[in-house]
């Protein structure tokens, strides 16, 4: 029994040793995997005028990767149950990062990554929405830390610094820093409301906004 | 149609080999509501059979109301009344069109086929459970460095709406919580 117990810590231990081995040899880190969506980017840009990506060739061009901003998702349930919940505390990743490319200190465009089991990859180019949000959230720290939650449902996006928040939600500025907990609050009466009219409606069906 | 002209037209189509990028000619309808992705889909899909739909007009009928067109008050953009600002499902049915829809992703080469050989819009919903979810119109695809890219029309964000690609295993099955909803395709005017 007690050779069997050892045998089994070893062949676990050996899995995940081999996974972890798997991950690290078959994956491109983030930023390569942003880097590698900049230049299928630039390539469609450049070799067909079929699209309307609301970015040109030569904005892409010569452009950096930047600081990724991490993307987060609100639990709904806990925001509406939670009479003492934070929306930082509530909130789960989405492993997926948001890469800005940034060009004469301005965001031309957003390369999102996303992380697989296997690798990180490019899921997504061209995010207008993020661009333009995050050209208005002043860059003085270089988005470093800056932090994006998604709240399902009333569909607020909300750009958290430590106690600070970035959004245009109910008409913002998102320009101007508001607290984090007063907006928690705001969200908290929204999601509540929205509970109401339209939770039992949700739990009979799919329904898209 | 004539005979040879069936014909002509069967042979085009099963001898349609899609190459490695094509886009259907598709105006962006961005969503006149917080919560109408579902009608500005339908109306983007619709509007490629040549049928004219408003967002409006699929919300009174959803709703069974009358007074969507009716513009919100004292918002100079193009939003529409709150008191229709709800989330829906696509109106393909009311809006004239005929559809087929399934639960899982196209194939990549049933995806290209419905671009390049039928000039079709596809609808795409996706979301997690017990949330609401978002759709949004696929108009064409492109392949770049060995990498499949979707084409989307988005109608988020109201009055601004979107043009993106999305990596093609990404809307097989999207990262994190959400899924795929639904694919509606061949899409036809009854």
């Amino acid at each position: 029994m007690k050779n069997l117990k050892k045998y089994l810590l070893l062949f676990f231990m050996l899995l995940s040793v081999s996974i972890f081995a798997q991950t690290q040899s078959s994956g491109t880190s983030a930023r390569e995997a942003a880097n590698k969506g900049k230049a299928e980017l630039l390539k469609v840009l450049s070799d067909s005028k079929e699209f309307n990506l609301g970015v040109t060739a030569s904005d892409v061009e010569g452009s950096e990767v930047g600081n990724p901003v991490e993307e987060l998702t609100a639990d709904f349930k806990s925001l509406v149950n939670n009479q003492n919940s934070n929306l930082s505390t509530i909130s789960s990743r989405t492993e997926r990062l948001i890469f800005p490319l940034v060009k004469n200190d301005k965001v031309v465009t957003i390369i999102t990554v996303a992380s697989t089991p296997k690798r990180y990859k490019a899921v997504e180019l061209a995010n207008r929405q993020y661009t333009s949000e995050l050209n208005q959230i002043t860059r003085a720290t270089s988005f470093q830390g800056l932090k994006l939650i998604l709240v399902p449902n009333i569909n607020a996006a909300v750009y958290v610094m430590d106690d600070r928040a970035f959004t245009s939600y109910n008409g913002r500025s998102i320009r101007e820093a508001t607290s984090l907990s007063d907006l928690t609050a705001e969200l908290q009466k929204d999601a509540r409301e929205f509970d109401v009219k339209f939770g039992e409606e949700l739990r009979k069906g799919k329904l898209v906004r | 149609m004539t005979l040879w002209g069936i014909g002509l037209l069967f042979l085009t189509q099963s001898c349609c080999n899609p190459g490695i990028i094509a886009s259907v000619n598709n105006t962006i309808r961005p969503q006149e509501t917080d919560n109408w992705c579902w009608a500005a889909t339908t109306q983007m899909m619709a509007q490629n059979e040549g049928i004219s739909v408003t967002q409006c007009d699929l919300a009174n009928h959803r709703f069974g109301k009358t007074n969507c067109c009716d513009d919100q008050a004292n918002d100079s953009s193009c939003r529409k009344t709150n008191d229709c600002n709800r989330p829906g499902w696509l109106e393909l049915d009311y809006a004239g069109l005929k559809f087929t829809e399934t639960g899982t992703a196209l194939s990549w080469d049933e995806l290209k086929k419905a671009f390049y050989c039928s000039k079709d819009i596809l609808g795409y919903a996706y979301g997690q459970s017990g949330v609401v979810g978002h759709v949004v119109a696929l108009k064409g695809y492109v392949t770049v460095s060995g990498t499949n890219y979707v084409v989307v029309n988005d109608p988020w964000s109201p009055c601004n709406g979107e043009e993106r690609l999305l990596e093609y295993g990404e809307y097989v099955n999207p990262t994190g919580a959400s899924t795929h909803w639904a694919t509606f395709y061949k899409i036809s005017k009854k």
